[in-house]
């Protein structure tokens, strides 16, 4: 037995390669809202105006609550990768994710308003099998982002004229598995943050233009958010070449806007047009730096601005009863090169469909559904290197409780 | 109006209920594999140690059940194909002089070296093993009188294995029963196909050993002699074949890890060495051996009165000629493989390794977001020895070759799922602790430096 050694060099290599799409991107933030397809910001005539556009609450009167919750249940096909000559099929775990909306609006006077919103504008994640053919990109992966808002309002011109405006606290939390296979034993990332390890923060405002009894304008605008996190890394198997350890990273979301048209053209009928504006551009890579070795994982992203163009109809019944529709189609803001199964995204289709009822002059009660299919993709260019197929189909269920005290 | 609304609580829960079920099948590409014309029913694997799976300096089960003949076999089984192929396992540890990583420390990785004899098995087998992969075989057996005698052609005898000090001939040709050499114990499987990688070793024992052993790479003439009588032979057996190519000895590790200078506060020194010029300063036309390493600790090859002997150094007129070699070796592959006729009437088709491990010497392999290369250990595809694929680089091999298969013979075998091949092993510490007291430094140099305070004179 003849045992020598030799000392040779190696460094990291744990490949990295983390995103969030834009399907992480959430707008159903109000049940009534959503009925119709979130084209709601000309209208905004529910306290979700504080996310759809913060001029509405100006014609809320006293003091108004409006708590709701979203189900989404994503199922998800991978048919792949086409770079290992391979067409089988993976499907998403099921999950049910719940991002929740709190509103509050007072009344000031016959001038101002004030308002508090609690809502998620992104959040989703996804769980795919632990050892899937993609598990060097992603296992598991949840965003949450809770944002605070605080917003003030004031109408002029007769009340044809309305502005809002709005500070936002961000507070984000994130999760993410993924195997780091080059190595044998294979080790689990896990990148972990807490809700209170990522903070950021915007403003947002609103104007709402109602030049007569049968039409409305709105515009609205929120910030985009740098969202700095710091969170833990860790690994399932304990290597000195591993990263191990705290990191910190920052998410830069996008601006959102809506520019939005209402119209009554008979009584009891409201039909509405918006367009919104996504400005993911501002996210063109995602670095992560380990504090160990201030080694830094870079990913590029290079996503696209993107419209989502929303059509929306509400019916009034009868005095208890509204009737709500809508469509919506969304553009995807990722480009082929740098899609990856973390939430993978594609332009989208939503129908969407829901009703209120009103128990009494205080209480009503909002439900809406939404039938999202994705329309299918596939990726022959990635830079990833993982081309295949995705289809999604989204159920979206919500609902929403409006007590007017 | 109670009744509206329960209606549409019903139609809310029925869609709501519908979500759980309703998971999207996607068509995606038409691409459903099948095995088309390709016929594996009897597949048979000629080669050498790349054919055997020897890793990390031995051969071992665990590096055999990653050879790239039995990954693409795994291939063909999972399209329902019936293929029993059988292979010479040896048990762990294996035979040979096998490599492991026993530390990963702040200056890197420590690595021991162990002569290891284990017991062969599946000697029970009444018939010729199916991956005749035999480390160590030549096209040419260099002799004095420049007889054109071959691995190939060469009586099956125990003496082989003596002569050449190498156990392999005796374990994977086992006996003159099954075949009296080994075209003779291919023929014998009566093979439907036959997949062949050889000539590596008769330039690569020449450039690993610095030019010196054997003192130059089998000549052209006679490696074209002798590999068109084995073609010839194996296409008259009837089977369906695929051929590869030798690649280019500079890409691997075994070349690459040790370079022919040191750096010292940035700037370069280049080591001496003993060269066909006689002593002198390498330059970057020179290539330095994996094993220099251990010269380099004692302070060999940082002096002109101490260089680099002769066989760690492959200097830059010895690179010419194994690569003049190489590019002569493909080209004789290349055109009997493309001249010869199999049963179909068609040629053997070649895969193109050589250019396969260029592109990856250049650009490196991505799968699935994770980027594999040609260094020594962080790269991932060759095994410790520096000179065999690991695992993953078997996993690589074998899907060049399914290419070729897909194509000649309408094939369309998925690729091997390269993802899930173990990747080199490497020492889990053992507590967070450990860890912390380990601040990794990606710095080369600060070794070197630190070897130069040493042997300072």
């Amino acid at each position: 037995m003849i045992t020598k050694s030799i000392i040779v060099t190696i460094f990291l290599v744990v490949a990295v390669s983390y995103t969030f799409g834009g399907g992480f991107q959430l707008n159903e933030h109000g049940a009534r809202a959503m009925a119709q397809a979130g084209a709601f910001a000309a209208r905004a005539n529910d306290p979700s105006a504080l996310y759809f556009n913060p001029a509405g609450i100006s014609f809320l009167k006293g003091t108004q609550v409006y708590l709701g919750a979203t189900l989404i249940s994503p199922s998800m096909t991978f048919r792949g990768p086409y770079n290992l000559n391979t067409n089988q099929e993976t499907k998403l775990e099921n999950k049910i994710y719940t991002p929740i909306n709190i509103y509050f609006t007072q009344e000031i006077n016959d001038m101002f308003s004030f308002g508090f919103g609690v809502n998620n504008p992104f959040g989703l994640g996804t769980k795919w099998p632990d050892n899937w053919v993609g598990k060097t990109l992603s296992i598991k992966s949840e965003v949450q982002l809770f944002d605070f808002n605080p917003t003030v309002s004031a109408k002029f011109l007769d009340d044809k004229l309305s502005f809002g405006a709005g500070f936002n606290y961000y507070l984000g939390s994130v999760e993410i598995i993924k195997e780091a296979n080059s190595f044998y034993p294979p080790s689990n990332i896990t990148l972990k943050a807490g809700l209170t390890d990522g903070k950021g923060v915007g403003y947002n405002f609103g104007l709402q233009y109602l030049p007569e009894e049968n039409l409305r304008f709105g515009l609205s605008y929120r910030s985009p958010v740098d969202l700095k996190i710091e969170g833990d890394a860790t690994f399932s198997q304990k290597r000195s070449i591993f990263p191990e350890g705290r990191a910190k990273a920052t998410l830069n979301l996008p601006a959102t806007g809506f520019i939005a048209a209402a119209y009554s053209p008979i009584n009891d009928l409201w039909i509405e047009f918006d367009a919104q504006f996504i400005g993911w551009s501002s996210y063109k890579k995602l670095e992560i730096t380990f504090l160990k070795d201030n080694s830094v994982s870079s990913t590029e992203k290079n996503y696209k601005d993107t419209w989502i163009l929303r059509f929306g109809v509400e019916y009034k019944l009868t005095s208890d009863i509204i009737l709500s529709s809508g469509y919506f189609h969304d553009f995807n803001p990722v480009p082929d090169e740098t899609v990856d199964p973390m939430l993978p995204d594609s332009d989208r289709n939503g129908f969407n469909i829901g009703f209120s009822y009103k128990f009494n002059d205080k209480i009503s009660f909002d439900l809406a559904y939404l039938y999202l299919p994705f329309v299918q993709r596939t990726t022959e260019k990635s830079d990833l290197f993982f081309n295949g197929t995705y289809n999604n189909t989204t159920h979206l269920l919500g609902f929403n409780i409006y007590l007017k005290l | 109006m109670k009744k509206i609304y329960f209606t549409f609580i019903i139609i809310f829960l029925v869609f709501w209920g519908c979500s759980k079920e309703d998971v999207p099948t996607s068509p995606g590409r038409a691409n459903n594999n099948y095995v088309g014309n390709a016929d594996f029913t009897r597949y048979v694997a000629v080669g050498n140690s790349l054919t055997a799976g020897y890793q990390d300096g031995a051969l071992f089960k665990e590096g055999q059940l990653y050879s790239y003949p039995n990954l693409i076999a795994n291939q063909v089984k999972n399209l329902g194909i019936n293929l029993d192929f059988q292979i010479p396992f040896i048990s762990e540890p294996g035979i040979g002089s096998r490599i492991s990583v026993t530390k990963v420390t702040s200056s890197g990785a420590e690595v021991a070296i162990n002569t290891v004899i284990s017991t062969p098995e599946n000697l029970t087998l009444q018939r010729p093993y199916n991956n005749l992969g035999i480390p160590g075989s030549v096209v040419w057996i260099p002799n004095s009188n420049g007889l054109p005698i071959s691995d190939v052609f060469q009586n099956v005898s125990f003496l082989t294995s003596t002569q050449r000090n190498n156990p392999f001939f005796a374990i994977v040709l086992r006996s003159e029963v099954f075949g009296t050499n080994l075209i003779a114990q291919v023929k014998a499987i009566n093979p439907t196909f036959i997949t062949v990688w050889l000539g590596n070793n008769d330039v690569l024992g020449y450039a690993t050993s610095g030019g010196t052993s054997p003192s130059s790479p089998t000549p052209s003439a006679i490696f074209q002699q002798i590999y068109k009588m084995m073609i010839d032979s194996l296409s008259a057996l009837g089977a369906q074949m695929v051929v590869a190519n030798i690649p280019d000895v500079t890409v691997i590790p075994y070349f690459t890890t040790v370079m022919p200078y040191i750096v010292t506060n940035g700037v370069k020194t280049y080591l001496w060495g003993q060269t066909k010029d006689g002593v002198r300063q390498l330059t970057d036309n020179d290539y330095v051996v994996f094993t220099a390493q251990n010269y380099l600790k004692l302070g060999v090859g940082l002096t002109q009165s101490n260089p680099l002997p002769n066989n760690l150094v492959l200097d830059k007129d010895e690179v010419a000629i194994a690569q003049q070699a190489v590019n002569s070796f493909n080209q004789i592959i290349s055109s009997i493989c493309n001249s010869a006729k199999l049963k179909d009437g068609k040629s053997i088709p070649v895969v193109d390794i050589n250019k396969f491990l260029y592109d990856i010497k250049k650009n490196g392999y991505i799968i699935a977001g994770e980027k594999y290369t040609s260094d020594y250990i962080k790269g991932n595809l060759f095994s410790f020895d520096g000179v065999h694929p690991s695992s993953k680089g078997q996993a690589l091999v074998a899907n060049e070759f399914i290419k070729v298969i897909n194509d000649r013979y309408n094939a369309n075998i998925s690729f091997v799922d390269f993802t899930s091949i173990p990747g080199l092993k490497i020492p889990v510490s053992k507590s967070t602790k450990e860890i912390n007291s380990f601040y990794f430094e990606n710095n080369f140099e600060l070794k070197y430096q630190e070897i130069l305070k040493l042997f300072k004179p």
